[in-house]
């Protein structure tokens, strides 16, 4: 699936993986799509549930190789 | 120029907050303050200010060495704020130009005839303004457009300048809230200041908050109007 942005935050930590993502999300506009390859672990965990609780749209994880992605909707 | 990355590894936990977020902090780092006071009451206000991310200072105080320390405190915590020290001889030429150059004004000067200077500036020009005294264990933060309608007659200064017992941790929590007062206003986009006044009593550990209303004998508003 094609979207509008990408993002990759398998280089940071939290809480800057977060911070970054919605940095970007903040310049977006409402309805576009953002992909974000991020770890397992911690950042699968606490990112999605972070975008949900402001209210953004994500997908289910898909595995990439050993990272994994993210689509996230700006509504 | 300011880093990116250290830009948002300093303001991490506020981008994060929902109600502040990178677009809040980029708008605090635009705003500024005109500070008079770098009291007990003042550092603490100004320190949080400055954490917060408010962009640019103005401060007076009568003490020069006070107002230096300020200035060397806020560049050590936060070298990307821009501080601008002024000699109280400021708000004795032009009290209006000098309140008219910032976001809002804050006294926190615990002195009535600088706050009713500073309050009449504020009016004339429709900058929002801020203050707060402490005596005793009572603090009481004042928020525009004018503290003085709560008197019925116009302040003595000579009570006012008079030593007080001051609970020592009181002026610190004031200045606490206040700062965290202004950034919240700071950060509402197009809100009218409406007035306001909040006490603390550190007898009880209590905050009362009280809405004013216009006052036709009050002495800054008199000012203003005549």
């Amino acid at each position: 699936m094609k979207t509008d942005e990408f993002i990759d935050i398998t280089s940071e930590h939290c809480p800057m993986t977060f911070v970054r993502v919605k940095l970007k999300l903040e310049e977006m506009a409402k309805g576009q799509t953002l992909t974000v390859r991020l770890n397992g672990g911690e950042p699968l965990k606490n990112v999605p549930r972070s975008l949900q609780d402001e209210n953004y749209g994500v997908s289910e994880a898909i595995a990439d190789g050993e990272c994994y992605l993210l689509v996230v909707t700006k509504i | 120029m300011v880093d990116q990355t250290s830009w948002m590894e300093r303001y991490s936990r506020q981008i994060l907050l929902p109600e502040i977020g990178g677009i809040g902090q980029k708008k605090l780092a635009k705003c500024s303050v005109g500070l008079v006071g770098a009291n007990s009451m003042g550092l603490p206000f100004f320190l949080f200010g400055v954490g917060a991310g408010i962009g640019r200072w103005g401060v007076i105080d009568t003490s020069k060495s006070r107002a230096k320390e300020m200035d060397q405190q806020a560049k050590l915590r936060n070298p990307e704020i821009n501080v601008k020290l002024f000699s109280p001889q400021k708000l004795k030429e032009n009290v209006a130009s000098w309140v008219n150059q910032w976001s809002i004004v804050v006294d926190l000067s615990n002195d009535s005839t600088i706050q009713l200077q500073l309050s009449s500036a504020c009016q004339l020009t429709g900058i929002p303004f801020f203050s707060a005294c402490c005596h005793g264990s009572t603090g009481l933060l004042f928020q525009a457009p004018c503290p003085f309608c709560l008197l019925t007659a116009p302040p003595q200064p000579t009570l006012s300048k008079k030593k007080s017992d001051l609970a020592t941790m009181v002026p610190g929590l004031i200045g606490t809230v206040l700062a965290q007062k202004i950034v919240k206003f700071l950060l509402e986009p197009g809100v009218r200041l409406s007035p306001g006044l909040t006490s603390f009593c550190a007898e009880d550990s209590t905050f009362t908050n009280l809405t004013p209303y216009m006052n036709k004998s009050c002495p800054t508003c008199n000012i203003v109007n005549n």
